[in-house]
């Protein structure tokens, strides 16, 4: 049975004369600790069917169901780790950590609390800097303490929209190995967003392609078969890891061009112009 | 500012310092100097009703005397206190004083009387006599020269009564004897002018020793009242002395045996008791002095300003998280905001008015002026209604801006309230008044500055001591110092108006949590 699933979801924009439709006829499936990846380009509407999932925005026809109820708001179960962080600025991260552990678990003693807090920030390696506000932080740190924050609501399901998009490279790559580390000790049901075929490749277990807005849709998933724990550097021996990244960059690019296709119009009637008089004649 | 100076003392790249120190410090300086210099030169030729236009001096003086007024209130309300060995010994040496100042002040009017006879037997005589035989002589020669025209006249109608003359000339001829005329008179009143001018013309020596003898005679006053005030009317002295009389009295009531003796020593007795409580409560009543009046004015502000906070925080909240709320006082905001602080304090001097008919034993007033601290500061109703126009006048830029914060909530905060399944007191109090706190003493900065800028006025209309009505009693009373307590004051007002804000800084940096850029 699947853990969390979209039925024929749709989102439109704007007054109902106009309306502009971001996602039409969404159809996800995703099982109980399975890590899926949603990938597709900037514009498309990755937020907002991440905000569908999340429970901050409703579809206009069809359903999100979790675990066979229908979502009708927010809620920790379904953390949202988001695109730009979101930590409150004025807390320091642990403050912030804080914030969301004594609302999920109020029932915590106050030294409860402490390890439980300390734990997660130990996880994503922020010991040190736990005293410290956001604007301190750099980018990954921001990013890490924002992922600590999720985790340590021990969510059912992580979604996670676009978390390493504001990083450089190598702070990337850090912090992929620091989900893939922290998802395989403690296995839960993941839905994270990129629009790295890379990235998606080595974290997912399942790779969903959403088409060009608007009225992007979900394309036909990849499954990646490619045993865990993956080795960045040696990965790309792999024989089916190679087709598989050829077929994902491949749809990919042709997912583009048919976009640009239908966008485009290169024949734009001109008008039939000349001048009146010419002050110079041009000789022929 | 001085961030150049710091670094220059730690040696770090010195002449790079210094540059910065002589552009963003030794320039400005310069600049400051040069206006203070333009303001010498050009204040003392612009002559007004009440005197030049003060210059810098001046005004320093009308501050170090209103600083010396201040201290000889404060040295004689404590004076009237002292009691046994203190009010001997501060007597002894304000005694000592006087012989001293006595000598002095004989000296310096000796040396006015003496520069007076001086200006008014040499210097004075000399120059009226000059002037006056100017005048003399050319009024002499005015006369002589008016005959000679009647006569070239007369014997002009003659030759056109021969037929020698055309009539028309004569007409040209007194109209130009009448053009001359004027100007003579023109040249009389102003050789007249210029003999006035010397008689009222200010003596500098003179000035100045008449300054100087009356500064004397202002502390030998000053010295004289403590005298008083330690002997004579000192509070002790007078209580020993009733209590003397007690005394006396409860030994002629033991000794006294008819009814009609008995009745009255009796009665004499309470009397006597009656006043030694009395004068045991007794205070001197000083003038109010810039001080105290300065005290008066930041209380009265920072009332208004606490109301004013009070109303609008909760207010711009409600406006923020609600867009119905902020649809509805929308239009009352916009009315109200424009009106001009006098008709504010106008409508509060009614209703407050009407609130409290005998502020002397209104229960409210009587229990304010009991407070500790604020006992001081005599509240009337009229510091009730300044207060109230400054709250009302300064309560729209915090509304606005509170109500803007709260509005301009990031929405990713938002969320993450949504999330987390916030509760509404803890979305309120953990993340949407953290967020907009910033926003909020934005506006509260900009309401105390509005605040005090209204208080001035306010308090000079409606005669609640403060600066404002400082001001206002130096314009009514038109003497000598009252233009440079004028522009005294309004450096006063100046320079707190300037820390006040300067203080709202620092709270604002306290607050927000971007390291203070939004604060300038």
């Amino acid at each position: 049975m699947s853990f969390l699933t979209i039925e024929n979801a749709s989102v439109g924009f704007g007054p109902l004369k106009s309306r502009t439709e971001v996602l039409s006829d969404l159809n996800l499936e995703v099982k109980e600790n399975e890590f899926v990846a949603i990938i597709g380009f900037s514009g498309s509407g990755k937020s907002t069917l991440m905000a569908l999932l999340a429970g901050l925005l409703f579809p206009d026809t069809g359903t999100v169901k979790m675990k066979g109820e229908v979502v009708t708001r927010p809620g920790p179960e379904r953390s949202l780790m988001f695109q730009n962080y979101s930590l409150l600025p004025w807390l320091s991260v642990f403050e912030n950590i804080a914030l969301a552990v004594k609302q999920v678990f109020p029932e915590l003693s106050k030294a409860e609390m402490t390890k439980h807090l300390e734990n997660y920030i130990k996880m994503v390696n922020l010991l040190p800097a736990k005293d410290k506000k956001p604007h301190e932080l750099s980018g990954g740190m921001r990013q890490r303490a924002s992922l600590a924050r999720t985790l340590s609501m021990k969510p059912e399901v992580l979604l996670l929209d676009e978390p390493l998009s504001a990083l450089d490279a190598l702070t990337r790559a850090n912090i992929q190995d620091e989900i893939i580390r922290i998802w395989e000790e403690d296995k839960r049901t993941v839905v994270m967003i990129t629009n790295d075929a890379d990235e998606a490749l080595l974290m997912a277990d399942r790779i969903v392609p959403l088409t060009m807005g608007p009225k992007a849709t979900l394309a036909p998933a990849f499954d990646v078969n490619v045993s865990r724990p993956r080795n960045r550097a040696t990965l790309n021996q792999i024989p089916e890891y190679k087709k598989l990244k050829l077929d994902v960059t491949h749809y990919l690019i042709n997912m583009n061009k048919e976009a640009k296709k239908l966008k485009a119009n290169p024949h734009i009637p001109m008008p039939d112009v000349k001048p009146l008089h010419t002050k110079y004649p041009v000789k022929v | 500012m001085f961030d150049p100076v710091v670094r220059l003392v730690f040696g770090e790249e010195p002449d790079k310092q210094m540059m910065a120190i002589s552009k963003f410090l030794i320039v400005p300086i310069l600049f400051i100097l040069f206006t203070i210099f333009l303001w010498f030169k050009i204040a003392p030729h612009h002559k007004t009703k009440s005197g030049e236009v003060p210059t810098p001096d001046v005004v320093w003086n009308s501050a170090k005397i209103n600083h010396e007024f201040d201290f000889r209130e404060k040295t004689k309300s404590s004076d009237l206190l002292l009691t046994g060995k203190d009010r001997e010994e501060t007597l002894a040496i304000v005694q000592a004083k006087v012989t001293e100042l006595e000598a002095t002040n004989k000296a310096a009017l000796a040396e006015v009387k003496e520069v007076e006879k001086k200006y008014n037997d040499e210097v004075l005589p000399q120059r009226i006599k000059d002037a006056d035989k100017e005048l003399k002589d050319y009024t002499a020669e005015v006369k002589v020269l008016k005959k000679r025209r009647t006569k070239e006249l007369s014997i002009l109608a003659d030759d056109v009564v021969n037929g020698d003359a055309e009539r028309k000339a004569l007409v040209a001829r007194i109209e130009a004897d009448d053009a001359a005329a004027d100007l003579e008179k023109e040249k009389i009143k102003e050789l007249k002018s210029i003999v006035s001018n010397i008689r009222s013309e200010k003596y500098k020596p003179l000035e100045e020793a008449r300054s100087k003898s009356n500064s004397i005679a202002d502390e030998l006053q000053f010295l004289k009242k403590r005298i008083e005030f330690l002997t004579k009317s000192n509070r002790d002295n007078k209580v020993k002395k009733e209590a003397g009389m007690l005394a006396d009295l409860e030994e002629t009531l033991a000794a006294s045996t008819t009814q009609k003796d008995l009745l009255s020593n009796a009665k004499k007795i309470v009397k006597s008791k009656e006043s030694i409580d009395r004068l045991a409560n007794q205070k001197y009543a000083a003038a109010v002095t810039v001080y105290q009046q300065i005290k008066r004015s930041l209380f009265t502000v920072l009332c208004g300003f606490l109301m004013a906070a009070l109303i609008a925080i909760p207010v711009g909240i409600m406006c923020g998280l609600n867009k119905v709320i902020m649809a509805c006082l929308t239009p009352i905001i916009s009315i109200f905001k424009p009106v001009s602080p006098v008709v504010w304090l106008l409508i509060f001097q009614i209703v407050v008015g009407a609130f409290f008919p005998d502020p002397e034993t209104h229960p409210f007033f009587v229990f304010l002026n009991g407070l500790w601290l604020i006992d001081t500061l005599k509240i009337n109703p009229a510091l009730i209604f300044s207060a109230c126009t400054v709250a009302i006048c300064a309560v729209w830029p915090a509304l606005v801006n509170t109500a803007l914060g709260v509005s301009s909530v990031d929405r990713d905060h938002i969320n993450v309230a949504r999330v987390l399944r916030l509760g509404f007191k803890d979305r309120l109090f953990k993340i949407i008044i953290p967020s907009s706190l910033p926003y909020v003493f934005a506006g509260l900065r900009i309401s105390l500055g509005v605040g005090w800028m209204v208080l001035i006025a306010a308090e000079a209309l409606s005669s609640s001591d403060g600066l404002g009505k400082f001001v206002w009693d130096e314009y009514q009373n038109g003497s000598s110092y009252s233009f440079a307590n004028i522009i005294y004051a309004c450096f006063v007002i100046g320079i707190i108006g300037f820390f006040l804000d300067r203080m709202m800084i620092l709270l604002q940096r306290l607050v927000s949590f971007d390291d203070g850029k939004s604060t300038l």
